[in-house]
C-alpha cells in the first residue's frame, strides 16, 4: 500500500493475522483511520456506447511481457490466468479481478469464471486477497473511481481515472485495465459467441 | 566482434530503437550498436554499417539487434538490449504510467473533438493509418517520411473531396492558431500566416519574424512534394484559400524551393486576385522583380526582413539594404577574426539550412560537395568523407536510419566535427543548432564538448562558425544555448544566411 | 469549412507514433490524446495464431 487511496477493505487486515483472528477484535469505530470511500463496488446504471472502443482494445494492452496472458487465456482459460505473469502481484491475477469487478458492476454473478477452491495455494496471499474482495463485491479506490467515471460518462475523468489506474504497480494496473475491459467487451459483445460466454457468467 | 539477433514478430517505433542503441553505446568496451525493424532499407543500411545480415531471413516485423562490441561482454549487451525494450532505462520509475489508447477509435473515444491527427509511425504503415484518419474527418500532419508519391496524391485528393488538409509526407513542423506541432519554436503570435515546404526553412524564417517582433498565427506544413507537378500543390493552395479567408491573418509567406512551373503559375494567380499582401520565398529561384503587393525573395532571413517590413507598412527595399549592410558588415567581422587557410566544412541537422547555405557559399566559394548537392556533379561518394569544400545534411536518409534525427540528438555530427579538424586542409566548420520543441534538451552542450576537444588539440587553426535558430521562449533557451558556444570560442552570426557568408569571407 | 474551423478552434490532436510530440503539446496547454500504436499486420498476426491454438484443441 503506497497511499491512502490504496487501502483496500478492511477484509485484508483481518485476514493477516490468522492466528490471532479469533482473539483479535477490530473496533473500527473507535480506528483513526478515516473512512475514506465505500469499497462496495456499485451497479452500472449505464454504460455509455462512447467507451465501447476503448473496450474493444483489451487484447492490445496484453502485449510485450503481458503476451503470455493472452496466450495462456486463449489456450487454456481463466483458471490458468492465476498466479500467472510478470509482477509482485501476477498480472493473471490482475486481469481476473478487473473482470470480476467489471462483472459485478454490470450485475452479474461471475462464479462461472475461475475455481476459489484453494487460491491462497495457486497465488500469492495478495492476490487472493485481492480477488476474494472482489469476489465479495469491493474494491480499490482508483477503481471505485473508475467506475464513477465510466457511468457518468464524462471526458476528462475517465482519462485521469485510467491513468490513476495505469500508476497501480508496473504492469498491475494495464492487467487489470485489460481485463476490465475484456468482460465488459465480452458482455457488449452481439457476437453468438460471445454472448454465450457472458451468459455463462450470469 | 560482431553479433546478430533477431527477435521475431514484434513492433518498435524508431525512436525507442535509437534511445536503446544510444544506451548501449555509451557502455565501456561497445564500438556500435544499432537496433533497427528489418525493412529492405534498414538491411541495406545496416550491411553498409558493417554488419553480416547475409543467411538470415528476415522480414519487416522483424527486429535486428547488432552489436560491436569486445567478445567477452557481447552476451552481456545483448540481454542488457532486450532489457531497455522492455524497461526502458530514461523512464523514471517516479513517473506515473499514464493509459494511452491502442488504436484510433480508441483515441476518439477519450477525444471526440479531435480534428487533426499527427502521424510519425513508420512510413510503410503511415499512408494508410493516415487513410483512416481522413475517413474519420481528421486533418492529418504526416510527419513521416518513406510515404509514396501516389500514397502522398491519393491521400491529397481524398482530403481535398472532404475539405481536409494533409499536411507532409515529411511535414516536420507546423504552427496552428499558435501552437507548435513537431518540431516548431515557441515565437509569438502575430498576422503572419505561412505555407511552407521546408521544415527549417520554415523555423528559419519563423525565427527572424520573431526577432523582428513579428508574430505567426499559422504556418501550414506542406511537405517537400507538394508543389511538385505530380502532387500539383493541393495542400499548398489549399493552405492559401485557408489564410485568404482568416481574419486575423494580414501577411501571407510562401518559404521553400521553387515550385514547378504549373503549380507556380497557380499558387501567383491565386494570391494575386487575392486580398492580401504575400511574400514568396523560394529559395535558390529565379524570379526578379517584386509585384507589390506579391514580393519574391531567395533566401530565408531576406524573406523574414521583406514580410516585417510589410506587416510594419514600411518600404521593402529599405529592409534589403539594411540587410545588404548587414551582410557588408560581416567583412569586417571576418578581418576581426582572421582569415584561415582551407577548406569549409558545414554540418547541417537542418535541411533547408545546409540547401540555403550551399546557395550562398557556392557564389563565394565555388562549387560545393555535399550529399545532398545543388549540382549533382558534386555528390559525395561517401557521405562521411569530406571532399573540398563541403557540406552535410545529416538530416538525410543514410544518416537517420538507425539514428536519431540529428535534432533530437548530435552526438554523430559531434563526432564529425572532431574528425574534420584533424585534417589539416580545414580552415572552417560551419553549423547549425536548432532549438524548439522536438529537439534535444541542449544541442549547444553535444557539440561544445566536442567544440572544446578541437581546441585542445589544434588550438586556433579551425575557426567554428554557428548558428543558433530558436527563441528565449524555446524549453532550450536561445540565450543559454548560445553562451554555451560562446564559452568555447564558436563565432555566432545572427541568421543561416549570415552564419554561411561569414564562414565563406573568413576562407577568402 | 472544415479546414477554417482547424485554424478558428486549434489544433485538438491524437498523436500516433512519437511520444514526445504529446509531450511537447501537453506543454503548450494543447488536447492531445496519444495512442501507443502497434501495426495492425501484427495484432491480426497474433490474433489467427491465437485461433488456431483454439481450435487445435485446448486442454
Amino acid at each position: 500500500m503506497l497511499d491512502y487511496k490504496d487501502m483496500g477493505p478492511r477484509s485484508l487486515l483481518v485476514d493477516s493475522f490468522d492466528d490471532v483472528a479469533d482473539h483479535l477484535l477490530i473496533d473500527s469505530e473507535n480506528l483513526e483511520v478515516p473512512v475514506i470511500y465505500d469499497p462496495n463496488i456499485p451497479q452500472a446504471s449505464s454504460i455509455s456506447r462512447r467507451w465501447n472502443a476503448l473496450f474493444g482494445e483489451w487484447y492490445m494492452l496484453l502485449d510485450d511481457e503481458l503476451e503470455i496472458l493472452l496466450f495462456t487465456l486463449n489456450n487454456d482459460g481463466y483458471d490458468a490466468l492465476v498466479g500467472l505473469g510478470p509482477g509482485s502481484t501476477p498480472a493473471g491475477d490482475d486481469f481476473l479481478t478487473g473482470m470480476h469487478i467489471a462483472l459485478r458492476w454490470m450485475g452479474h454473478n461471475f462464479e462461472n469464471v475461475i475455481s476459489f477452491r484453494n487460491l491462497e495455494s495457486r497465488t500469492t496471499w495478495f492476490s487472493s486477497c485481492m480477488l476474494r474482495d472482489a469476489a465479495c463485491g469491493l474494491t480499490w479506490y482508483r477503481s471505485k473511481k473508475l467506475l464513477e467515471a465510466l457511468s457518468k460518462g464524462a471526458d476528462g475523468e475517465v482519462e485521469d481515472a485510467l491513468n490513476e489506474v495505469m500508476s497501480m504497480g508496473h504492469t498491475s494496473g494495464r492487467a487489470w485495465i485489460s481485463g476490465f475491459f475484456h468482460a465488459v467487451s465480452v458482455c457488449n459483445s452481439s457476437s453468438w459467441e460471445a454472448k454465450n460466454r457472458c451468459n455463462g457468467w450470469k | 566482434m560482431q553479433r546478430v539477433e533477431v527477435v521475431r514478430g514484434v513492433y518498435y517505433d524508431s525512436v525507442s530503437l535509437m534511445r536503446v542503441a544510444q544506451e548501449l553505446t555509451k557502455i565501456d568496451g561497445v564500438i556500435d550498436a544499432t537496433l533497427n525493424m528489418a525493412t529492405e532499407a534498414n538491411i541495406k543500411i545496416m550491411s553498409a554499417a558493417g554488419f553480416d545480415l547475409s543467411g538470415l531471413d528476415l522480414r519487416p516485423s522483424d527486429l535486428v539487434i547488432a552489436v560491436k562490441a569486445k567478445e567477452e561482454i557481447i552476451d552481456e549487451i545483448i540481454a542488457k538490449a532486450k532489457e531497455y525494450l522492455s524497461n526502458p532505462p530514461w523512464k523514471t520509475t517516479e513517473i506515473s504510467q499514464q493509459y494511452f489508447p491502442k488504436s484510433l477509435n480508441g483515441a476518439l473515444s477519450m477525444l471526440p473533438e479531435a480534428n487533426l491527427a499527427l502521424i510519425s509511425i513508420a512510413g510503410q504503415y503511415a499512408g494508410d493509418e493516415a487513410m483512416e484518419c481522413l475517413n474519420k474527418g481528421l486533418h492529418v500532419m504526416l510527419y513521416s517520411d518513406n510515404v509514396s508519391l501516389e500514397k502522398e496524391i491519393e491521400l491529397k485528393n481524398t482530403a481535398k473531396e472532404k475539405g481536409l488538409l494533409v499536411m507532409g509526407p515529411d511535414c516536420g513542423t507546423a504552427v496552428i492558431k499558435g501552437i507548435g506541432l513537431g518540431f516548431a519554436n515557441a515565437c509569438p503570435v502575430g498576422p503572419v500566416g505561412m505555407v511552407a515546404a521546408a521544415g527549417t526553412g520554415l523555423q528559419e524564417v519563423h525565427v527572424q519574424l520573431a526577432h523582428r517582433g513579428i508574430g505567426v498565427l499559422h504556418a501550414i506544413g506542406t511537405g517537400g512534394r507538394d508543389v511538385k507537378e505530380a502532387v500539383g500543390g493541393i495542400t499548398s493552395l489549399m493552405g492559401i484559400e485557408a489564410l485568404l479567408e482568416s481574419d486575423d491573418v494580414k501577411v501571407i509567406v510562401m518559404v521553400g524551393k521553387p515550385p514547378a512551373p504549373e503549380v507556380e503559375k497557380k499558387i501567383f494567380q491565386r494570391l494575386a486576385s487575392g486580398n492580401k499582401p504575400a511574400v514568396l520565398g523560394y529559395i535558390g529561384g529565379e524570379l526578379e522583380g517584386d509585384r507589390p503587393p506579391i514580393y519574391f525573395c531567395k533566401e530565408l532571413e531576406e524573406t523574414a526582413a521583406v514580410a516585417a517590413a510589410v506587416v510594419n507598412g514600411t518600404d521593402p527595399a529599405l529592409a534589403r539594404k539594411d540587410l545588404s549592410l548587414k551582410y557588408e558588415h560581416l567583412k569586417e567581422l571576418a578581418s576581426h577574426f582572421g582569415k584561415r587557410k582551407g577548406y569549409l566544412r558545414g554540418l547541417y541537422s537542418g535541411g533547408t539550412l545546409c540547401y540555403e547555405a550551399q546557395l550562398i557559399a557556392s557564389k563565394l566559394l565555388g562549387p560545393i560537395y555535399s550529399n545532398a548537392p545543388l549540382d549533382g556533379r558534386y555528390k559525395l561518394s561517401d557521405s562521411l568523407k569530406s571532399i573540398g569544400n563541403c557540406m552535410v545534411d545529416y538530416g538525410e536518409d543514410e544518416f537517420t536510419q538507425g539514428r536519431l534525427h540529428p535534432m533530437m540528438d548530435s552526438t554523430f555530427r559531434a563526432k564529425r566535427m572532431i574528425e574534420e579538424a584533424k585534417d589539416d586542409e580545414v580552415g572552417v566548420i560551419l553549423f547549425d543548432c536548432v532549438l524548439g520543441y522536438g529537439c534535444h534538451e541542449s544541442p549547444a552542450d553535444q557539440l561544445a564538448s566536442a567544440i572544446s576537444q578541437v581546441k585542445r588539440e589544434v588550438g586556433d587553426r579551425v575557426i567554428f562558425v554557428g548558428y543558433v535558430c530558436g527563441v528565449e521562449a524555446d524549453p532550450q533557451i536561445a540565450s543559454r544555448q548560445r553562451k554555451i558556444l560562446e564559452d568555447v570560442g564558436v563565432v555566432l552570426a545572427d541568421s543561416n544566411a549570415q552564419a554561411a557568408r561569414l564562414a565563406c569571407l573568413l576562407l577568402q | 469549412m472544415a479546414i477554417k474551423d482547424l485554424l478558428t478552434n486549434g489544433p485538438i490532436v491524437v498523436n500516433i507514433g512519437i511520444e514526445q510530440f504529446y509531450h511537447d503539446l501537453k506543454k503548450q496547454d494543447a488536447k492531445v490524446v496519444h495512442v501507443d500504436w502497434r501495426p495492425s499486420a501484427l495484432k491480426s498476426d497474433l490474433l489467427s495464431k491465437l485461433r488456431k491454438l483454439r481450435e487445435g484443441g485446448a486442454n
